[in-house]
């Protein structure tokens, strides 16, 4: 693990955390590369989320990291406190929120915050400069006439227009390292797209790394080369896309692509839980079609090729 | 509904005009309810001891003998006439008395008001900052404390303390900032308490918002997103709050100022209660609901200035 730690832009190395020690995520691994970009889908509550913001330093006051390494750069991030994670990747790393409205000040313009971003990441104080610079990036997130973004309020834009302009702010913080929380969830269909190609396009120009969650496979699925499949905070499926969406070994993955709603009108149903009474080690085991008591005994990480693994003792069967 | 600026303007007008006719009305009806007799107290005043008849020929002189509606309707008239009335203790004017005492009212408010937002301000924003920690705790403790102490207990405390123990201010007022320390102290330490507690719980709000997480993510500095953003996020409830709370301030005038000798109308007030003086009980009660009125039409024009939200949508 070690050598693929000194490659990496962001390792984690089997983090729990925990909100006011109610658990939310265990032992999750995985690492990133530069030009990478990693999704992960998983339901609502399912850890994705605080994933992110563990790796952020925005759990607050009750969320903490229990245990496990997050390496950043080859610099270990987990022994810092919430604020000196947030300092110390300000600049290196840039979080896009799920709402993108509500994640800029309301009260100022759009202007006034890109300015104070730029003060702050490039200590300077020449306001013509300033001001090119944002022109260029709010260009570049395809904005027609940045100068009028410039002069509006938040509320004054729609959801998709705010999304560009945090995007353009990360941008401009010249972050190595993009982490988008459900960055369409909360945009039209139309504009999600939009934001998408937005991101991958970034990624690909600017040789950074991405790591995207999202509850939609689809979203997932068009952009990212490695795709992780969360369950109840469990990462229990990892691979890269082809492997993921071709062959999906967890049940549980399979049981998401399988709900992807089609085109002619099926509306696929996911699995309804079954109490089992059981406690099982595998968390799936009451919603799992392929559940076998055998699967009470333990459950287990299988590699299916060298990128690929499943957490689930059948993996791979049907 | 979607109403003109000038529609909006008389709207606003109209419900002032019901407000300060149903001020008058009901302080009109207490006063006449209040078991003091305005013609004994005349008397009682100037050391005469009267018969049953100087009394009846006193109230008929004063015009107190008459019908409920009567007298309210006369004082009503008079009003529209630009005429307050005279006192029923003195003669003097009661416009000319209640003007010559308001400057001194509205610089104790607004005295107290500013030292009220500028110890809480800070304080209450400390206290969500650093959340339950010793400090937090202490604040919590000692706001909880000042909350209960009503404003007349602390003046009297003061009074016996500062003036009286250690001399350092003087018993009675002088008309300088000295002189008005005391009193605006008295009325805004209590409210500073509630102010804190305010300011606490509404910055605590505003640390769970989006936007906060949006700037820390962004490498914005915690004390750069208390200073800058939250505050401003916080004008507009607190603008709320002042208009609120203007109410119990110029209540508390009343008897701080009572208390410390402070020539304002709360001093004019009491001494025309005592005497069932409804002609400035009047005059103060419309006094009242007027500044009352126009401190909060200025509170909601300014949200304007602090919102660009109510400014661009109107």
């Amino acid at each position: 693990m070690r050598s693929t730690n000194e490659q990496s832009l962001l390792v984690l190395d089997g983090i729990d955390v925990s909100y006011g020690g109610v658990s939310a995520v265990e032992a999750v691994s995985l690492s990133l590369e530069l030009g990478q970009v990693v999704g992960i889908v998983g339901e609502s509550g399912s850890g994705k989320s605080t994933i992110l913001k563990a790796i952020m330093g925005l759990l607050g006051k009750s969320g903490h990291v229990d245990s496990g390494d997050i390496y950043f750069d080859g610099e270990l991030l987990a022994n810092r406190s919430d604020s000196e994670r947030i300092s110390f990747l300000n600049g290196r790393a840039a979080y896009i929120f799920q709402d993108p409205v509500s994640s800029l000040d309301p009260l100022f313009t759009v202007g006034n915050q890109f300015d104070e971003i730029m003060r702050i990441h490039f200590h300077t104080k020449d306001k013509a400069a300033m001001h090119k610079r944002e022109m260029e990036l709010l260009a570049d997130t395809g904005f027609d006439d940045p100068a009028s973004v410039l002069k509006r309020y938040p509320f004054e834009l729609s959801g998709g227009m705010c999304q560009r302009v945090v995007i353009a702010m990360a941008l401009a913080c010249e972050a190595k390292l993009i982490l988008a929380d459900e960055p369409t969830s909360a945009l039209d269909v139309t504009v999600q797209s939009q934001v998408i190609d937005l991101l991958c396009r970034t990624v690909r120009d600017r040789n950074v790394a991405m790591l995207i969650v999202s509850h939609n496979m689809g979203v997932i699925s068009n952009c990212s080369q490695m795709i992780g499949v969360m369950y109840a905070g469990e990462l229990v499926e990892f691979g890269t896309r082809d492997e993921v969406l071709d062959s999906p070994c967890h049940p549980y993955t399979r049981d998401l692509i399988r709900a992807i709603p089609t085109i002619d009108g099926q509306i696929p149903r996911a699995p309804e839980a079954v109490d089992r009474k059981v406690d099982s080690p595998c968390r799936y085991s009451d919603r799992c079609s392929c559940y076998r008591p055998a699967c009470d005994a333990c459950v287990e990480k299988r590699s299916l090729s060298e990128s690929h693994w499943v957490l689930c003792t059948r993996g791979g069967e049907a | 509904m979607k109403r003109s600026r000038g529609g909006r303007i008389a709207w606003r007008l109209c419900g002032a005009l019901v407000v300060i006719l149903g001020v008058t009305f009901l302080t009109f009806l207490l006063a006449y309810l209040s078991p003091a007799d305005a013609a004994i107290s005349w008397f009682a005043d100037r050391g005469i001891y009267p018969s049953e008849e100087e009394l009846i020929a006193k109230r008929a002189e004063l015009g107190v003998d008459r019908p409920f509606f009567e007298q309210y309707l006369s004082w009503m008239w008079g009003l529209c006439h630009g005429d307050l009335g005279e006192s029923l203790r003195n003669g003097a004017p009661v416009a000319d008395t209640l003007m010559e005492a308001l400057p001194f009212t509205l610089a104790l408010t607004a005295v107290s008001l500013v030292m009220t937002l500028v110890v809480s301000i800070p304080l209450g924003l400390l206290c969500a900052r650093y959340r339950d920690s010793a400090y937090d705790q202490f604040m919590r403790f000692i706001t909880y404390l000042f909350n209960a102490l009503p404003n007349f207990f602390i003046a009297l405390l003061m009074l016996y303390l500062l003036c009286v123990r250690l001399g350092w201010f003087s018993v009675i007022p002088t008309y300088d900032f000295k002189g008005i320390f005391m009193p605006s102290v008295a009325l805004a330490l209590p409210l500073s308490a509630w102010y804190i507690r305010q300011v606490r719980a509404l910055a605590l709000g505003q640390i769970n918002a989006g936007y906060v997480s949006g700037l820390r993510a962004r490498g914005v500095s915690e004390t750069r997103i208390l200073v800058k953003h939250v505050l401003r996020n916080l004008a507009v409830p607190l603008l709320t709050l002042v208009g609120i709370s203007l109410g119990s301030l110029l209540g508390g005038a009343v008897i701080v100022e009572n208390i410390f000798g402070w020539p304002g109308v709360g001093g004019v007030s009491v001494l025309a209660i005592g005497h069932r003086d409804y002609i400035v009980i009047q005059a103060y009660a419309l006094l009242m609901a007027i500044v009352f009125l126009i401190v909060n039409a200025l509170v909601d024009f300014s949200y304007r200035f602090i919102d660009p939200r109510v400014r661009k949508r109107g």
